[in-house]
């Protein structure tokens, strides 16, 4: 039915020495899909993420970045394609949120360029996009969480990625930033300019913007598909040990989930 | 926009450097007449002038660009590297496994060449290499690197190496107790051009190399998963840059003693005045700690009649109060 996945892991384990994160782990991500990965705290989702990025290699399995092997490529090569936004980016130096997002390029420039006048449209044009672009000459490490996380995402678009990968986006941004965030993810996605990949403990988060889930806990795959299907109470209170009732959003008719108490031993 | 401003900062750096160069070597306690030295009719052993030019001062200024410049170069890339503006060869324990090396070659008495270096100079490159990868090696758990713990763990070492250079300087005979302490107190009093020529490729290499990686060095400063997302291979880059940043201190300090703060102050005179940007500021800070050692040298040759200060004296005593302002000025940034 669906096209051969732009970004897939199959088969894939991870572990930190003794401690295993997750074991024969399969996932796949469609061109142009908001896909969110649902999972409770210390699950291993940062994990997950930075293996799908190619920057942690599985201990077994393989990543495959447009049907290829994510290790066969050169990391440049991977960084033209694939953008990571951390949950933090802490910076001691006075750059300037300009400089921050222009650094974005740097895969495009290569390690001994310039950047060109080009470089800097694209830097212009991301900054834009996220609303920073009146932050362009404040120093990046004196903004608040929220215009702090909005210059990463900005960061990130200017690497002009194909795939776009976030590590709790929304977790210290306040409603609106939230809601402009999503919204500017959700309309890159639906123009097929890009395949964003989100995850997160915010189940409603995910019922309410992404067009693709896993729920992702105790290093398993419980299960996978449209985010309504996923996010049954069932599976919700296996994976976060919570039991929920679900409502229904008046307006798009998106699950919300709410949760009522959480059971005893359960979760991970 | 940006580069047009860096360019043109390098350039005025230059000419200054040039400038102040020059200048200085008409300063001294013996005054220099250039027409007689440079004057190829009168014997070369009879010519004071020319002996006082280009056997004293001349080798002194160059030694003093080298040194200058190659502290600051490894002081800028070490906080670049750590993310973190009170790393220097000094806190990192370098210094202190350079002046153990070449303590312990004085006092050996071994005395061989290897690559047209002495013994000193080469005990001093091994002993700072040798320490920067035991502190990166105490300080590292579970993959990561916790600076705070990186940084105590290279005070403490600085510490442990003062007192074993103690130990060995007791135990020293008076002729090699007087060669260590002299050593110790850090000076560019050289004769000839032989330790600027030994100095010249080792500076020249790494220092070319390490502004070369700047645009990695800027992009490590947003943190090592987003300088990997953006393509920079972190391990290599800052293995490569430590070990090259290492060997720099090494055969400076090797060459001078261990003349310190320079590391710290200029790089951060220069992120002050040019912005963090790494592809301007190590260049610049090379200039400027040239600049700053030939003025503070050309000071310490002049200030006591008949007499000389070893240079690392007075930069210690420049960059003491300058590291304690540093330390007030930025107090809410480190975070113990």
């Amino acid at each position: 039915m669906s096209p051969a996945p732009i970004l897939e892991l199959r088969e894939a384990s991870f572990s930190y020495g003794t401690e295993v994160i997750f074991e024969n782990l399969f996932l796949s991500v469609q061109l142009g899909e908001f896909h969110g990965i649902i999972g409770p705290n210390g699950a291993g989702k940062t994990t997950l993420l930075k293996v799908l990025a190619g920057i942690l290699e599985p201990d077994q399995g393989t990543v495959s970045l447009f049907g290829r092997p994510i290790r066969d490529e050169p990391r440049m090569e991977v960084a033209r394609k694939v953008a990571i936004v951390p949950q933090e980016t802490g910076l001691n130096f006075g750059f300037s949120v300009f400089e921050v997002v222009l650094m974005g390029r740097f895969p495009h420039v290569g390690l001994l360029g310039l950047e060109t006048d080009k470089d800097e449209a694209f830097a212009r044009e991301a900054l834009v996009r996220t609303g920073t672009e009146h932050l362009a000459d404040r120093l990046f490490n004196e903004l608040s969480g929220g215009e702090r996380q909005l210059v990463v995402v900005a960061r990130a678009l200017a690497q002009n990625p194909r795939i776009l990968l976030l590590d709790e986006p929304t977790a210290s941004l306040d409603l609106r930033h939230q809601v402009d965030i999503s919204r500017l993810l959700r309309g890159l996605c639906s123009e097929g300019l890009l395949t964003a990949v989100v995850v997160t403990h915010d189940v409603n988060f995910v019922t309410q913007h992404c067009t693709g889930a896993t729920l992702f806990a105790r290093g398993k795959v419980l299960s996978a598909g449209a985010p309504k299907d996923v996010v049954t109470p069932a599976l919700l209170k296996d994976a976060f040990g919570v039991e929920v009732d679900l409502l229904v959003d008046p307006k798009t008719g998106a699950p919300v989930v709410v949760s009522r108490r959480a059971v005893k031993g359960g979760g991970s | 926009m940006k580069g047009k401003k860096g360019i043109r900062w390098v350039v005025g750096l230059s000419v200054l450097l040039v400038t102040v160069g020059v200048t200085c070597l008409f300063i001294g306690q013996e005054s220099l007449d250039l027409g007689r030295a440079l004057d190829s009719s009168i014997a070369p052993s009879e010519n004071s002038d020319a002996s006082i030019l280009f056997r004293l001062r001349l080798p002194r200024i160059l030694l003093a660009v080298l040194v200058g410049g190659g502290l600051s170069v490894a002081g800028c890339s070490f906080q670049a590297l750590l993310r973190n503006s009170l790393a220097t060869p000094f806190t990192l324990g370098v210094s202190g496994g350079a002046s153990l090396g070449a303590v312990l070659a004085i006092y050996l008495g071994l005395e061989f060449t290897l690559l047209g270096l002495s013994t000193v100079p080469i005990f001093g490159i091994f002993g700072s290499i040798f320490s920067v990868l035991l502190i990166y090696m105490l300080a590292r758990t579970g993959g990561r690197l916790p600076t705070v713990t990186l940084l105590l763990a290279g005070v403490t070492y600085n510490f442990f190496c003062s007192a074993v250079i103690l130990f060995i300087h007791y135990l020293a005979d008076p002729g090699q107790a007087h060669r260590m302490i002299y050593w110790l107190m850090g000076s560019l009093d050289v004769v000839g051009m032989s330790s600027v020529v030994n100095l010249l490729p080792i500076v020249l290499v790494t220092t070319v190399v390490l502004c070369l990686l700047a645009r990695s060095f800027n992009v490590l400063t947003l943190g090592d998963d987003t300088a990997l997302g953006l393509g920079v291979n972190v391990d290599r880059t800052r293995k490569i840059s430590f070990v090259l940043a290492s060997a720099l201190t090494g055969s400076v300090i090797a060459a001078s003693g261990p003349i310190v703060f320079i590391g710290l102050i200029v790089p951060h005179a220069m992120r002050l005045l040019l912005g963090p940007d790494h592809r301007t500021l190590l260049p610049a800070s090379f200039l400027m700690g040239g600049v700053f050692l030939i003025l503070c040298d050309t000071l310490a040759r002049t200030m006591i009649p008949q007499g000389e200060l070893p240079v690392g004296v007075l930069t210690g005593m420049c960059g003491g109060p300058f590291f304690i302002w540093l330390l007030r000025s930025r107090k809410r940034e480190i975070v113990l």
